[in-house]
């Protein structure tokens, strides 16, 4: 596709500009900083910046490009970051369905209610490492702290949720 | 693949920003495997900021690639607009560029042959060269985007100086190199300097009020008629006299000012508008 027709790139963008849009609003606060980085992600599409390989979904492909834009895009503006694992309250206290339960693992271990109970420097690490797939590296960009400070968080983080999950403290 | 699908209500919640921490990030990893639930999340999801960024993504795409110029510009971390307006810059064109290595060529060539021509055609050649360029930066006369840039919300003196200071760059070094290759021109191979950085900002100053293209042919030719009678005279350094490269310093710095105080006024002047 690179270099190739806007057709292609418009049927891309029409499948995938939705929920990468969605998803990107729930990690930045700012409309103009998301729009920005949904550009960047199909203009680097575009020129060829970035290649599929052909592995894997394309979905997550183009989540990994995303990410990263928003990474250097928010870059010295920290304040529009959002951490949605943070917005405890903002949570509709929904009754999760049966479904929901078993994808979550919530019935064993309450994975869920362990995530809660992990301090809101923790999550954030957690979410941008193991949700967005985002290196310790640029983790730390992210996050604005030294790349070893999010591996020391990451590795408690781990050490806390097995301790909760295992029942060995509650 | 699982047979789970996400249900309205918590698309809903998700896109809102409502779904919680967790219900959140299970319908993320689940949206990256499935289709179905993408395109339904569509649904819930305004278009017209989509639209927004699509019609500024076509626009990127079939924009024209950039030239070499702004593609340096933007290596050195200029954005991307500056750089595109600097690099429309009349005189910042590679035949422009061209032009002026054919014309020093010329001046060598000329001082190679003969030796009192070479300091003649360097000396009134030398200074005028980044006044040319200048004066070419900008302006009705030769600006391809004059009338866009005169409909664009853009501090014009930050566009003026930023071409001024890229047609410097370029010219500066060109005309010096070519100093050193022309015997014979003592302290002149430094001293054209100061005329040549002196009329520049004059033409800049200047072209508050006037075209930029019409100062710099007076000056130019006020320049020419002043090497001449130099050269018949008296010699042909004269023009660059110890007591004149005083004046020439005065002349630059009281240029500058004024050029300061035209651009911080007010009612900004209407030629740079």
């Amino acid at each position: 596709m690179a270099g190739g027709d806007l057709g292609a790139l418009r049927l891309l963008y029409d499948r995938h500009a939705p929920w990468l849009t969605a998803r990107l609003n729930r990690r930045c606060n700012s409309p103009e900083a998301v729009a920005d980085v949904l550009q960047d992600t199909f203009m680097a599409l575009w020129k060829g910046a970035e290649r599929w390989r052909g592995d894997g979904e394309v979905a997550a492909w183009l989540w990994g490009i995303a990410v990263r834009r928003m990474v250097s895009r928010l870059r010295g503006h920290r304040e529009a970051l959002a951490l949605p694992l943070e917005d405890v309250k903002a949570g509709r206290p929904s009754e999760p369905s049966a479904e929901d339960k078993v994808l979550l693992g919530v019935e064993y271990g309450d994975l869920g209610a362990a995530l809660l109970r992990l301090s809101p420097e923790m999550r954030a690490v957690l979410q941008a490492t193991v949700l967005d797939g985002l290196t310790t590296r640029e983790a730390g960009r992210l996050l604005g702290i030294p790349e070893n400070t999010v591996k020391t968080r990451l590795r408690r983080a781990k050490a806390h949720l097995r301790l909760d999950l295992t029942g060995s403290r509650v | 693949m699982t047979t789970w699908h996400a249900d309205d209500a918590l698309l809903a919640d998700y896109v809102a920003g409502d779904a919680g921490p967790v219900n959140g990030a299970s319908l993320e990893q689940h949206l990256l495997q499935c289709s179905e639930c993408r395109a339904r999340i569509a649904t819930h999801q305004p278009t017209a900021p989509l639209e927004l960024v699509w019609s500024r993504i076509r626009q990127q795409a079939e924009a024209p690639a950039p030239t070499p110029l702004q593609r340096v510009l933007l290596r050195l971390r200029m954005p991307e607009s500056d750089a595109l307006l600097v690099a429309s810059a009349p005189s910042l064109r590679s035949s422009w560029l061209f032009g002026l290595l054919a014309c020093m060529g010329f001046v060598v060539l000329a001082a190679k042959l003969g030796g009192n021509e070479g300091l003649a055609f360097f000396l009134l050649v030398a200074p005028l060269v980044p006044v040319a360029g200048v004066a070419l930066a900008y302006g009705p006369d030769v600006d391809p985007v004059y009338e866009v840039a005169l409909g664009t919300p853009y501090p014009a003196a930050r566009l003026v100086l930023l071409r001024t200071a890229a047609v410097l760059t370029t010219s500066l070094p060109l005309v010096a190199g070519t100093s050193l290759l022309v015997p014979g021109l003592g302290r002149v191979a430094f001293t054209w300097l100061l005329p040549a950085l002196a009329f520049s900002v004059l033409v800049l100053a200047a072209s508050t009020w006037f075209r930029p293209v019409q100062v710099a042919a007076v000056l130019g030719a006020g320049w020419a008629g002043a090497v001449v009678t130099a050269g018949i005279v008296r010699d042909l350094t004269a023009v660059l006299d110890p007591a004149l490269l005083v004046g020439y310093a005065v002349v630059g710095i009281a240029a500058a000012l004024v050029l300061r105080l035209r651009l911080h006024s007010p009612t900004p002047p209407r030629s740079l508008l």
